[in-house]
């Protein structure tokens, strides 16, 4: 434009101007982020400090569930032996049902569980030990005792038989 | 309230009034004559930085030339073309008015008058501004800064108006503030003379005989309105311009400073500026005001940038407080993870136990407790279903004398069963003869 000299003073401010609210602009978007980084940041280790004490909660709540298993169950080893629970609970039934009949046979592994199929036939003088005889056989925990069928059943000479079917479980990924 | 700053070429001296203009009303706070010769100076220690000029163009070319009737960019560009044959080779700028419209030979056409400058002329009027490093808002010839002056306040139609501008005398005729008609002749005396009457009445004549009109009045402007003792007539009435109330100065100052304080009231039409100075005009104004707009930004971003580094700094002395009471968080993470190891093994067992498991000892303690009356059940069975209910069966006799008896107690059996919570009796079948019983019944344990 031929006419720019007239305008040739003005210029040089107009552009310092320009150029300094350029830098102006974007140090300002450079400081707000580099503020909301460190707002992040501080949030970050504020909930890590809150978090600190969830942990510790949780590493009490493992403890003391490690404390239960082995003064409950008695299961101290890193490595569970299923086996080896499921036929000391069964010796532990055969002394507590002296009278009665227990049939046993093979370990098996069914749908990720170690089982003995255990049938127990125990004559009973009354409703009131049949319904101890149950709760008996449910208070197991580690193994189970699942019970698929019970019958009462009167004798022909008198008297009744409580036959239960069923088997000891444990879970068989325990199993050594 | 506005200042503003007018100038007014003048033959050697150039008129200068430093005034405030607030809508239509010019106070004027200053006015000055300096010679032409040491106007740059004045401009280099002026403050003002905007001007309004009154040019004084030696060469100006004006009359009233026949268009059609057409709209205001044609008639532009006929007026250029026009202007263009009376001004051979040389770049001009024009303002324009229309006069009216009338017919010749059953046409209908458009009278218009132009005012037309080369460009040089403004130029070198502009050049000393821009070159003090001054800017100019408008540029007007002296009569359209005068005719300003003959606005409503003025009784009549049309007009006339005489005034000095250096040596030579301005004769003009408007309409309805129009101006139609100029004359420009030279005078050797101060004071209104017989050859200023003669040139009164030879531009009313032509007037008159061009436009059919006559002007109400001959005003006379600026200086020569004090004259005085004047034998001749003019064949219209003789008249001194009073001052506007609009304008405020002294009646001396007034007729002194004329175009330059008329110059101040004079419409954007009559602005004769070329386009080239225009955009520099506007250019220069939009910079300065961009400017301005960048610095306050500039400033606003600084204030805000402080603001966010405040805030960045007490951000980062709250993190190092954090620091400080935060644990060893590597030792805790490791305490757990050994935590994790060791539980491990465990965790199926939890599943396991945590598994739902159909319980026999409730619903056979609720039979037990159930009213069976004079049935006796012989024979138990139950067995788990995959659905975690029970499937229980019951065999019996029944002790009763007939058959009605025996049906009562059965119903009677049947109706405390229900009464017992999630048994849902499947099927029951009596055998009269033998007087047993089978009853099938469904038992949701509860998780």
């Amino acid at each position: 434009m031929k006419y720019f000299k007239y305008l040739k003073n003005v210029f040089p401010l107009y552009i310092i101007s320009g150029i300094l609210l350029g830098l102006a602009f974007f140090s300002l978007i450079a400081g707000h982020r580099y503020k909301n980084n460190l707002q992040d940041t501080r949030n970050n280790m504020e909930n890590i400090n809150l978090k600190e004490e969830e942990i510790r909660k949780e590493i009490n709540r493992v403890d003391s569930l490690i404390l239960h298993f082995q003064d409950n169950f008695g299961i101290r080893e890193k490595v569970v032996n299923s086996e080896k629970l499921i036929l000391h609970a069964l010796d532990e039934m055969k002394i507590h049902f002296n009278s009665a009949s227990i049939i046993v046979s093979g370990f098996e592994d069914i749908a990720g569980e170690k089982q003995l199929p255990v049938e127990i036939r125990i004559p009973v003088n009354s409703y009131l030990s049949v319904i101890d005889c149950i709760k008996y056989i449910e208070s197991f925990r580690l193994p189970k005792y699942r019970i698929k069928s019970l019958s009462m059943l009167e004798e022909q000479l008198g008297g009744v038989i409580l036959d239960i079917q069923g088997g000891l479980v444990m879970p068989a990924g325990a199993t050594n | 309230m506005g200042k503003t700053v007018a100038v007014s070429f003048e033959g050697a001296s150039v008129k200068v009034v430093h005034a405030s203009l607030k809508g239509t009303t010019v106070t004027v706070e200053r006015a000055e004559t300096i010679p032409d010769n040491e106007f740059d100076n004045y401009l280099r220690r002026e403050k003002a930085s905007e001007f309004i000029v009154t040019g004084e163009f030696k060469e100006s070319y004006h009359d009233i030339i026949i268009t059609p009737v057409v709209k205001k960019q044609f008639l532009e560009k006929i007026l250029e073309s026009e202007i263009k044959k009376v001004l051979i080779q040389k770049e001009f700028s024009f303002i324009y008015s229309r006069i009216g419209e009338k017919v010749v030979g059953n046409k209908r056409v458009m009278e218009v008058f132009y005012y037309a400058v080369p460009k040089e002329s403004i130029r070198n009027t502009l050049e000393r501004f821009y070159s003090n490093g001054k800017m100019v808002k408008a540029i007007y010839p002296p009569v359209f800064s005068a005719a300003a002056l003959f606005d409503a306040h003025v009784a009549g139609e049309a007009h006339m108006g005489v005034f000095n501008s250096g040596k030579s005398r301005t004769a003009f005729f408007t309409k309805k503030g129009v101006v139609y008609f100029i004359r420009n002749y030279e005078s050797y005396e101060a004071e209104l003379s017989d050859f200023d009457i003669q040139n009164i009445n030879m531009t009313i004549t032509y007037c008159f005989q061009n436009f059919r009109i006559k002007p109400s009045s001959v005003f006379l402007l600026g200086a020569i309105s004090e004259s005085t003792g004047n034998n001749s007539m003019t064949s219209a009435p003789l008249a001194s311009l009073s001052m506007p109330e609009y304008i405020h100065c002294k009646r001396e100052q007034f007729n002194e400073f004329l175009l330059p304080a008329a110059s101040l009231l004079t419409g954007k039409s009559s602005n004769i500026m070329s386009r080239e100075f225009r955009e520099v005009y506007f250019l220069k104004n939009y910079i300065a005001y961009a400017t301005g707009v960048f610095i306050m930004l500039l400033f606003l971003c600084v204030g805000l940038m402080f603001f966010e580094f405040k805030h960045a700094a007490e951000e980062k002395d709250l993190i190092n407080l954090a620091k400080q009471k935060g644990v060893d968080k590597e030792k805790l993470l490791e305490e757990f993870r050994t935590r994790e190891e060791k539980i491990g093994p465990y965790i199926p067992l939890i599943e396991f136990l945590n598994k739902p498991e159909p319980r026999f000892q409730k619903p056979l303690i609720a039979l037990g407790e159930t009213d069976f009356g004079d049935l006796k059940v012989s024979m138990l069975n139950a067995s788990s279903n995959s659905d975690m209910s029970l499937s229980i069966t019951l065999h019996g006799v029944v002790h009763a004398d007939n058959y009605s008896a025996m049906q009562d107690s059965l119903e009677h059996m049947i109706n405390e069963l229900k009464k017992l919570k999630n048994i849902d009796i499947k099927n029951r079948s009596v055998d009269l003869k033998d007087k047993t019983f089978i009853l099938e019944m469904n038992y949701k344990t509860e998780e």
